[in-house]
C-alpha cells in the first residue's frame, strides 16, 4: 500500500531508479502526499547533486616539478624528446631531484614495493622521526605526572598503591614489547600504534592515581594543594593525544 | 531542486542516474590518453606531462577528499604519479588510462588512511580539507558536504567519491576497490544516508 | 568538626546493649525532597546501596559496625547528613583521635541503604565498600576504589568506575558520554544505549553484550575484549588491546566495514570478508561485510582478533 513510509534504503533505490515499475509508481504516489518523505528524498537528491558538482582541484605547480625531478633522477626518460631537455627547467629539476627523492621514495614505501637497502634507511629515518615526536610528547607528560606522584609517596594506602603499581608495570611491559617490535620491524604500523596506545594508557593511569591522591588528601583535611591543577600543567587530560 | 512529487522519469542508457553517461566526448578523451600513454612508453616526457595535466586535478580532488589533509594529499599525488609512471609498462590498455589511474589512486589513499592509524583519525575532528577558496556552484552546500564527507569511514567515502564525484558506475567502482557491485551500491547508499544525517543534525 | 554552611546533623543512636563481639548502631533518617533531587554519598568502608523508588523522600537506613566490640571506635565514626533544598549529602567521617582516616580503620564500617525518588541525580563514592545503584533517572555516577560497582536500570549514566573492583552495568541509557572503567577488575556491560560509550580496564576483561549505542570504544591492555550482540547501522565501534584478545560475535542483520590490525596476533573470521585493502606488512585486514553500514575497528599488539557469527 502506498500509505506506508518507505525506509531510507527504499528512497535511495527510488532515487537511483532501481525499483521495479510498480514499486516505483507506488512510492512516487506516496511522495505526492507525504511531505516528510519528500523532504528526505530531496535531501538525498541534494547531496547527490552537490557531490556531482564538487570540482577537481588544480594542484600546485611544484608537485609536477617534484614528479618530474624524481623521474629524471631515476633516469626514467630516454633523451629522445629534444625540446624538453633544452628547457630551462631541466637543471633546476635535476638539482631538486636529490632532495625530493627521499620523500617520494618514503611515500612509495608505504605501499607494497620491497625497499632497496638505501630506501630502507630513508624510510626508517622518517618513521622514527614521527614516532619520536609523539613519544617525546608522552614522555614529557609522564615525567611530570610521576614527579607529582613521587612527591606524595605514602599518601595512598598500601593495597591500593600495590594494585596501581602492578598495573603500571603491566603497561610498562606493553611499552617495552612495542618498542622491541618497532626495533625489529620499524615499518609496522601495528607496532607503532601499540606503543602510542600503551603510552596513552600509562598517562591515563598516572592521572587517575593523582586523582586518587587528591581525594585522599582532601579527606585528610589537608590544605589540598589541588593536584588537579598541577596535573593539568603537565598534560591536558581532556585532550589526550 | 525538482518540484514536490517530481517524478524521475528517465535513466540514461548505460549509466547510473547521476553519473555522466558514455558519450562521444569520453571516447575522444580516451583515444587521446591512449596516444599519450604510448608516447610515454617510448620515453616521451612531454607526453607524460600532458597526462599529468589532464588527470592530476581529478586525482588531487580525490586525494584531498579522501585524506582530508592538504599536505598529505600533495605528497600522495606526487607518489601516485611516480607510481603510475613506474607501472605503465604493465598497463594493458583494457580499461581507460583514467580509470586505471583512479584505481591506483583510490587504493593508495585507502592504504594511506589505514596505515596512518585510523585510531588517531577517529579521535580527532575530521579536518576541513583546505580546498581552494572559490565557492563551488553548489555554494555553501558544497562546503558543508566536503566537511561531512570527512566523517565517512574509509570505504564508504571512497565508494561515494568514485561514484558520485568521479562518475564511475558500480561495476567500475567494484573493480577498482575489489568489491562486488552490490557492495558498492550499499556503500554508496550508506554514505548518502550518513551524509544526510550529518547535514541535517 | 569542620565548618559547613549546611546544617550538620549528628547520628542519632540506637545503642546495642550488652558486650558483644560485634557492635552495631543503626541510623535512620528521612528527608523530604522535591522531584529534582540530588544525592551524594561518600563512604570509606561498607557497602552502599541506592535505589530509586516512588515517593518524594530520601530514606536513609545505615548500620555502623565494629568487629571487635570497640565501642569507642564505633562512636568515632560519624554519619553526617546535610541538606540544602533538594540536595542531600551523606558522608562518613572517621574522626578517630582528631585524625581523619579516609582509608578506613579496618575494623569499622558503615553500610548504607538509601531509597530516593526515581528522578534523583545520584553520586556515590566509596573506598573499600561495594556500590549498587539502581532505578534512577537522574545523572548516575558510581565509583569505588576497591569495591565492586553495580549499576542497573538507570536512564542517564555518567560514570561507573572502580580501581580494583569489578564493574557491572545493566540496562542503562545515557544521552551523552558514559564512562565505565576499572583498572584491574572485570567490566561487564549488558544492554546499554549511550550517545558515546567508553569501556575500559587495564588488566581486567571487558565484556559488552547487546549494545545499541552508535559509538562505543573498548580498551584494555592485557584483558580480553568481548562484544556479543547486534550493532547499530551507521554505528562506530573501536576495540583496542595490547595482549588481550578481541572477540566479536555478531549477527547478520547489519553490515559493516572492518579495520583489523595486529602485530603478532592472529585474525580469524566466520564471515566472508571482501578485502578492500591489500597491505601486507604486519597483519592487517580491511574489508566490507554485507552492506558496510557500521564501522568496526579492532587493533591489538599480540592479542588475537576473532570475528564470530552468532
Amino acid at each position: 500500500m502506498t500509505d506506508e513510509h518507505p525506509d531510507i534504503e527504499r528512497l535511495n533505490d527510488y532515487l537511483d531508479g532501481d525499483l521495479a515499475p510498480r514499486e516505483h509508481r507506488e512510492i512516487e504516489s506516496h511522495l505526492r502526499q507525504c511531505g516528510d518523505c519528500r523532504r528526505s528524498l530531496d535531501e538525498l537528491s541534494a547531496i547527490v547533486r552537490a557531490a556531482s558538482e564538487l570540482p577537481p582541484v588544480a594542484p600546485p605547480e611544484r608537485i609536477w616539478e617534484s614528479v618530474a625531478a624524481s623521474l629524471i633522477e631515476r633516469k626514467s626518460f630516454a633523451r629522445t624528446s629534444g625540446s624538453w631537455w633544452r628547457s630551462a627547467l631541466y637543471p633546476a629539476l635535476a638539482a631538486a631531484a636529490a632532495i625530493l627523492l627521499g620523500a617520494s621514495l618514503w611515500l612509495a614505501m608505504r605501499g607494497e614495493e620491497r625497499p632497496t637497502p638505501t630506501d630502507q634507511a630513508a624510510l626508517a629515518e622518517m618513521v622514527t622521526k614521527e614516532l619520536e615526536a609523539a613519544e617525546t610528547h608522552y614522555d614529557k607528560a609522564i615525567v611530570g605526572l610521576e614527579q607529582i606522584i613521587a612527591q606524595n609517596e605514602g599518601v595512598l594506602p598500601a593495597e591500593l598503591a600495590s594494585v596501581l603499581n602492578q598495573n603500571l608495570d603491566l603497561i610498562e611491559n606493553a611499552i617495552g614489547e612495542s618498542r622491541a617490535a618497532i626495533a625489529t620491524e620499524p615499518q609496522s604500523t601495528a607496532a607503532q600504534e601499540s606503543l602510542l596506545q600503551a603510552l596513552r594508557s600509562k598517562v591515563t593511569l598516572l592521572q587517575n592515581t593523582i586523582l586518587l591522591i587528591n581525594e585522599v588528601r582532601k579527606g585528610q583535611g589537608e590544605n589540598a594543594l589541588d593536584l588537579i591543577d598541577e596535573m593539568r600543567k603537565t598534560t591536558d587530560p581532556s585532550n589526550p593525544i | 531542486m525538482g518540484s514536490p512529487g517530481a517524478v524521475i522519469e528517465t535513466k540514461p542508457e548505460g549509466g547510473s542516474l547521476f553519473a555522466p553517461p558514455p558519450s562521444l566526448e569520453r571516447d575522444a578523451k580516451r583515444r587521446e590518453d591512449d596516444e599519450l600513454v604510448a608516447r610515454t612508453r617510448r620515453g616521451d616526457m612531454e607526453a607524460f606531462e600532458a597526462l599529468y595535466r589532464r588527470h592530476s586535478p581529478a586525482v588531487f580532488g580525490l586525494a584531498l577528499r579522501m585524506l582530508q589533509n592538504r599536505a598529505d594529499a600533495e605528497d600522495i599525488l606526487q607518489e601516485i604519479f611516480i607510481q603510475a609512471h613506474d607501472r605503465l609498462p604493465s598497463f594493458e590498455g583494457r580499461s581507460a588510462f583514467g580509470t586505471w589511474l583512479y584505481r591506483l589512486s583510490v587504493n593508495r589513499c585507502l592504504d594511506h588512511l589505514r596505515s596512518r592509524g585510523a585510531k588517531e583519525q577517529s579521535r580527532t575532528e575530521p579536518l576541513t580539507p583546505e580546498l581552494p577558496g572559490r565557492v563551488t556552484t553548489a555554494g555553501t552546500r558544497g562546503l558543508e558536504l566536503e566537511r561531512a564527507i570527512g566523517e565517512l569511514p574509509p570505504s564508504s567515502r571512497a565508494a561515494f567519491l568514485l561514484h558520485h564525484v568521479a562518475g564511475f558506475d558500480h561495476k567500475e567502482v567494484g573493480e577498482m576497490m575489489g568489491i562486488a557491485v552490490g557492495t558498492s551500491k550499499s556503500l554508496v547508499h550508506r554514505a548518502r544516508t550518513r551524509l544526510k544525517e550529518i547535514l541535517t543534525r | 568538626m569542620k565548618n559547613t554552611i549546611f546544617t550538620t546533623i549528628l547520628a542519632s543512636l540506637l545503642v546495642a546493649s550488652g558486650a558483644s563481639a560485634q557492635q552495631e548502631e543503626r541510623f535512620n533518617r528521612t528527608l523530604d525532597v522535591g522531584p529534582d533531587a540530588a544525592l551524594s554519598i561518600g563512604n570509606i568502608a561498607g557497602d552502599i546501596h541506592v535505589e530509586g523508588g516512588t515517593g518524594a523522600s530520601i530514606v536513609i537506613d545505615a548500620v555502623k559496625r565494629v568487629d571487635d566490640g570497640d565501642e569507642e571506635l564505633l562512636k568515632s565514626v560519624d554519619i553526617e547528613v546535610s541538606q540544602l533544598g533538594n540536595r542531600v549529602r551523606i558522608s562518613t567521617e572517621h574522626t578517630g583521635t582528631g585524625r581523619r582516616h579516609k582509608n578506613g580503620d579496618g575494623n569499622v564500617s558503615v553500610s548504607y541503604h538509601v531509597t530516593v525518588p526515581k528522578g534523583t541525580e545520584v553520586e556515590i563514592q566509596s573506598v573499600s565498600g561495594s556500590v549498587v545503584l539502581a532505578g534512577v533517572e537522574g545523572a548516575a555516577n558510581a565509583q569505588s576504589v576497591s569495591g565492586d560497582v553495580r549499576v542497573a536500570d538507570v536512564a542517564e549514566l555518567v560514570q561507573a568506575k572502580s580501581v580494583s573492583g569489578d564493574v557491572e552495568v545493566r540496562r542503562a541509557r545515557s544521552s551523552r558520554h558514559a564512562d565505565i572503567e576499572s583498572v584491574s577488575g572485570e567490566v561487564r556491560v549488558e544492554d546499554i544505549e549511550a550517545g558515546e560509550l567508553t569501556v575500559s580496564s587495564v588488566s581486567g576483561d571487558v565484556l559488552l553484550l547487546g549494545v545499541s549505542s552508535k559509538r562505543a570504544s573498548l580498551e584494555s591492555v592485557s584483558g580480553d575484549l568481548e562484544y556479543t550482540g547486534s550493532i547499530a547501522a551507521s554505528g562506530r565501534y573501536e576495540f583496542q588491546s595490547h595482549s588481550g584478545d578481541v572477540v566479536l560475535t555478531l549477527g547478520d542483520e547489519v553490515g559493516f566495514e572492518l579495520e583489523f590490525s595486529t602485530f603478532s596476533g592472529e585474525i580469524e573470521s566466520d564471515f566472508t570478508l571482501k578485502s578492500t585493502s591489500r597491505e601486507h606488512k604486519g597483519k592487517r585486514l580491511s574489508a566490507v561485510v554485507g552492506d558496510g553500514s557500521a564501522f568496526i575497528e579492532a587493533s591489538t599488539f599480540s592479542g588475537d582478533v576473532q570475528l564470530k557469527r552468532r
